[in-house]
């Protein structure tokens, strides 16, 4: 009964080649690989030819989807070469570590959105860091990389794997004063399921693991007890797991293995041309840059090999690595510029690639909705960003935007909204870009029905139930609309229209009320009855009107501020309706606005302003109320506001108003310097914000004056010397062409 | 010795000894050194026997192996980067620990003709013998050939495009035909070019792609982090102050931080901790002017003070270095003055010292 335990790095091109050979040599009657035991099932649809790598197999808590784990497979993950290599020779296959069902109970696994950034996990690697330091290397990774990865000669795996146990033992018996619970259950499950297959009649065992767990599965007897100590008694939660299609730039997470690698398209290179020194390498390289229009030669290829292999000479190294190419790259091809080298860094060393699973593999109905749907509208689901511009007028067009806005609902993130930039409503703009784990935001979606229009509609209306805010709720019906979920529009309306009656916060309601006009016109491209949301719109609006003096009354500044922007938004939906009562009833609002006193001064010039564009105020009138606001009686710091009201945006009234800009230009002079500088800010920040056209105007404007005295800049005659500078005369003429 | 500046390989004549003793791997043909050796020399080290090679550059390793690992190509390699990111001083070094020797130098200007690179005459002995090897006036470019040693041009980019463009010949075929004559110098083995070529001149007279082809790039970068700065700037002060004979003590590393923190905040137009955004001047900041203006405090201190640099040694050197543009580097260093160094305790003396001498 022999053990041979296969200590690898994953996803390590060296390390799948030393298997693949070693296994040949071995012939073992098991394999177990390492991974949790839930991933044997799974494991027969590696030999299925639709399974494309890079694929991944996911598993997550039935009943919290999020708490989710993902075990990346390359094609040259020794992983997968060890699967392979022995379903293609009937071999049995199984994996070996901390059940799932214990470890996503157990330790808290990371939600999804902060995978994206997650880092190494805090393993100490110290020995091996001073065993790559003595080695005369910068890091671990490198000495690894460059010791274990890099071609080690053929025909000698054997001794490999026996330096790597070695290597691995030294470095664990110096390592002190760690937390290693984890990777002892871990362990010890790995050597429970190692006597489990002694007890089998397995013979001849291949195991392959992380190097790092090779020391502490050599002992078996010494740990039995402890080990059934270690694994009883361990939370449990109920599992699922599929197969998803992975992508290259994921394969750098650090989930499942706690490893990853950031270089997936140079370790395919090396997986699929070992014998490669570099040339092939280079030539891709240049290839690519030749497509950007960059001038490479075969000249250059040559060089910069010529330059790789000097400087792996110079490194002591047995072949040119990664690093090496690249620096060659850079300084024969790229001039030392670093900017290309990132295209090479997305193009080929990054590689863009998704991988792919069979059709038949058991789904969640919704996913097999989703992926219908998307191949019926010929929406494709791929990795690399893909602009799409949607017209809705015509059906496939207007199919694919209802269903690209039920994702959105559902809170998917594989389609962004663009603003688009003509004006028609008939044209949408759309940003699409699968990344592997949204998978999971639809399986979780999942509870909410079983294909995606019911789940959208489920997920918004218990959505609608919990919110309070109107707002929110104004949001939803938004999102709801072009994504043609009806079915929750009265629930969603009703629900705006009883909260708008008990809700006191004035602000909130004039927020609400722009979504929920704009929505209202959708009705237009998409042939929808509206009249229930007419109502709360109308109702809203009048409740908008009766209550908006009293909530203006003594607001402070930074209020104000907020209001006034809401009244202007107020006052375009309000235009846009086009109904003639609504109009009239808003009107005398902003009148009252506009005349009471005790008003914030912004909020007064603004609706001032409101008025007159809407010749609702004859220019007499217009002057009366712009003079009595600068007029003595009020604070400047009053005057100063209402006058950051009235302008906001725009001062070409002043151009044209002579009498205006008569009122302004006196009341400014009058100020007193001391007080002008204290209203600065204010005049400052409302005319900064002006056109730059606009303020030059404004400014010669006010220079040019006539009816106010100005200074005017007399040169000085004193000490001039009319002599020497009629001697300049003739060359200036010739300069100016004037001779 | 009486020379005001040694040679690379005079000053460090012992250090390429011991690196020549210890050195028994294979050196390229002509070459005093192998491979690694010049970038121990480069970079500094201890050899087996203990003894201590000073760093000549301090910065990436990286970039000084694959300039080295150009040189043993037959490629010639270009350096660029800003002023002062120590072009010239590594191209000196590499020449002298390559070929032993860095005097054969070509300085580019705009004026730089055809025959200060390939070759001229001796007009009086051309009359007088007519053409001939003794009337030929040979170029530092023609000596490196004819001994297969290094020969390095300064600031390729100033050199007008169809005089540069005499190099492609020299540096494919290795050859420099002497149609008067109708000889040619062939280059021995060992032979090869260090340009150097400025950053900021950009554009000037580029590269033609001909020329550019027979050229590995390596970019010198500002230094990288405040402490590797600082080591550069205190090193280069205190070896020059040894050539000069300064009678002025070394400044103190504070001083020497202080002064390093504020190029660096000028430069990248940071503060050191990442909060304050500022503005950067139209000059370079480059480590090169960081060391100067210490040279600068140090001779006032010397020659006027009492030997110790104080704020006001360096702030004369220092508003000059920044202050290239009178009107638009003065918004920038008043900006900086009062809303940076005023309000840091430790950097009080240099803000009074600059702020008497803006007056």
């Amino acid at each position: 009964m022999r053990i041979h335990l296969l200590g690898i790095r994953h996803h390590g091109v060296g390390s799948a080649r030393q298997v693949q050979q070693r296994l040949a040599e071995l012939q073992p009657d098991l394999i177990l690989v390492e991974g949790p035991p839930e991933l044997t099932e799974l494991l027969h649809w590696m030999a299925h030819k639709e399974l494309r790598p890079p694929v991944a197999i996911l598993a997550y808590d039935a009943d919290d989807p999020q708490k989710a784990v993902f075990y990346p497979f390359a094609e040259f993950s020794p992983e997968w070469v060890a699967v392979r290599y022995a379903q293609e020779q009937s071999i049995e296959v199984r994996m070996t570590d901390m059940p799932l069902m214990h470890s996503l109970a157990t330790k808290a696994v990371e939600k999804l959105d902060k995978l994206e950034n997650a880092e190494q996990p805090q393993r100490r690697v110290f020995p091996l860091e001073e065993i790559a330091r003595l080695a005369g290397y910068e890091n671990y990774h490198d000495w690894w990389e460059e010791r274990f990865e890099q071609d080690t000669s053929q025909g000698e795996s054997e001794a490999y794997f026996q330096a790597v146990g070695l290597t691995m033992q030294a470095s664990r018996e110096a390592e002190e004063g760690i937390d290693r619970t984890n990777d002892e259950i871990r362990e010890a499950f790995m050597r429970q399921s190692l006597r489990e297959a002694q007890k089998e009649g397995f013979v001849n065992i291949a195991v392959i693991c992380g190097a790092w767990h090779v020391p502490a599965l050599g002992d078996l007897k010494t740990t039995k007890k402890e080990d059934a100590q270690q694994i009883k008694g361990l939370a449990k939660t109920k599992v699922r797991l599929t197969w998803i299609p992975w992508t290259n730039s994921r394969m750098s997470w650090w989930s499942g293995y706690g490893a990853g690698i950031h270089s997936p398209g140079w370790y395919e290179h090396r997986w699929k041309n070992p014998d490669d020194l570099g040339e092939w390498w280079l030539t891709q390289v240049a290839r690519l840059l030749r497509k950007q229009k960059v001038d490479v030669s075969t000249a250059h290829v040559i060089e910069a090999y010529r330059l790789a292999e000097s400087l792996a000479i110079l490194r002591n190294l047995p072949r040119a690595g990664l690093r090496e190419l690249n620096e060659a790259t850079q300084s024969v091809m790229c001039m030392g510029e670093g900017i290309l080298m990132r295209l090479v860094q997305e193009e080929l060393i990054m590689a863009h690639r998704m991988g792919s699973v069979p059709q038949e593999l058991p789904k969640l109905p919704i996913q097999t909705d989703f992926e219908t749907k998307a191949k019926k509208l010929r929406l494709d689901i791929r990795e690399d960003r893909k602009y799409l511009e949607l017209d809705l007028r015509k059906e496939l067009d207007l199919s694919r935007s209802i269903f690209l806005h039920r994702l959105r609902v559902l809170d998917i993130t594989w389609a962004d909204l663009l603003r688009t930039s003509s004006k028609g409503t008939f044209k949408e703009g759309w940003q699409l870009s699968w990344r592997p784990e949204s998978i999971l935001e639809l399986i979780e979606k999942a509870i909410w029905g079983n294909r995606i229009e019911d789940a959208a509609t489920q997920f918004l209306l218990d959505q609608s139930k919990k919110s309070t805010s109107i707002t929110e709720l104004a949001a939803k019906l938004e999102a709801a609309i072009p994504a043609e979920l009806f079915g929750v529009l009265d629930g969603l309306i009703t629900r705006i229209s009883d909260l708008a009656t008990v809700s006191a916060d004035m602000q909130e309601l004039m927020a609400a009320l722009t979504p929920l006009v704009s929505v209202s016109r959708y009705g237009n491209v998409r042939k929808t009855d509206f009249s229930a949301l007419m109502q709360v719109v109308e109702s809203l609006l009048t409740r908008i009107c009766i209550g908006l003096p009293t909530a203006c009354y003594g607001l402070d500044d930074d209020n104000a501020r907020k209001m006034f922007t809401l009244i202007r938004q107020v006052d375009e939906s309000v235009l846009l309706l086009e109904i003639e009562p609504l109009l009239l009833e808003w009107q005398n609002t902003l009148k009252v606005l506009a005349d009471k006193e005790q008003m914030p001064p912004l909020l007064k010039g603004g609706s001032t302003r409101l008025l007159f564009d809407r010749r609702l105020l004859s220019e007499e009138t217009m002057a009366q109320l712009f003079q009595q606001a600068l007029s003595k009686g009020y604070e400047p710091a009053y005057s100063a506001a209402w006058l950051e009201g009235f302008l906001k945006g725009s001062g070409l009234i002043l151009l044209y108003d002579p009498i205006l800009w008569k009122l302004l230009y006196s009341w400014v002079a009058d100020l007193d310097s001391e007080v002008f500088i204290e209203q600065l800010p204010v005049l400052r920040r409302t005319f900064a914000e002006f056109e730059a056209a606009e303020r030059r105007k404004l400014g010669e404007k006010a220079r040019s004056l006539p009816s106010l005295p100005t200074h005017r800049v007399s040169p000085t005659t004193d000490d001039f010397d009319f002599e020497q500078a009629e001697a300049s005369l003739p060359t200036m003429a010739a300069l100016l062409g004037l001779t | 010795m009486n020379a005001l500046r040694q040679h690379a390989e005079e000053q460090f004549a012992q250090e390429l000894e011991e690196l020549q003793k210890q050195d028994n791997g294979q050196r390229p043909p002509n070459w005093i050194l192998t491979p690694q050796s010049v970038v121990t020399y480069l970079m500094g080290g201890t050899l087996k026997n203990g003894f201590e090679v000073s760093p000549k550059y301090i910065g990436s390793r990286r970039l000084m192996e694959i300039a080295v690992a150009t040189l043993t190509t037959d490629r010639a390699l270009l350096l660029y980067g800003l002023p002062g990111t120590a072009k010239s001083w590594v191209a000196e070094h590499l020449a002298a620990a390559v070929s032993g020797n860095s005097t054969l130098l070509i300085q580019g200007t705009a004026g730089t003709g055809e025959e200060a690179i390939r070759y001229g005459w001796n007009y009086a002995r051309l009359l007088s013998e007519g053409p001939s090897e003794n009337a030929l006036v040979v170029t530092p470019m023609m000596r490196a050939m004819k001994d297969g040693k290094i020969a390095r041009i300064e600031e390729l980019t100033r050199i007008s495009a169809d005089v540069q463009d005499t190099l492609i010949t020299i540096l494919s075929e290795k050859t420099l035909p002497v149609p008067e004559l109708n000889t040619e110098v062939q280059a021995t083995k060992g032979f090869n070019v260090i340009a150097t070529a400025n950053n900021r001149d950009k554009g000037v007279n580029e590269l033609s792609s001909a020329l550019k082809r027979r050229f590995n790039t390596v970019i010198l970068p500002v230094p990288e982090s405040m402490n590797e700065e600082v080591d550069i700037v205190q090193r280069r002060v205190s070896s020059l102050s040894k050539a000069l004979e300064l009678p002025a003590e070394l400044p103190k590393l504070t001083e020497v931080q202080r002064l390093v923190t504020i190029f660096r905040e000028l430069r990248s137009g940071v503060s050191e901790d990442g909060k304050t955004k500022l503005k950067s001047p139209s000059g370079t900041m480059s480590t090169a002017e960081a060391i100067s203006v210490m040279n600068n405090g140090m001779a006032l201190a010397a020659h006027f003070g009492d030997g110790r640099v104080t704020a006001e040694d360096m702030a004369a050197g220092l508003i000059g270095a920044v202050v290239k543009d009178p009107v638009q580097d003065k918004v920038v260093w008043n900006e900086y003055l009062e809303t940076v160094l005023k309000t840091r305790e430790n950097y009080r003396d240099i803000y009074r010292a600059c702020k008497e001498l803006s007056l």
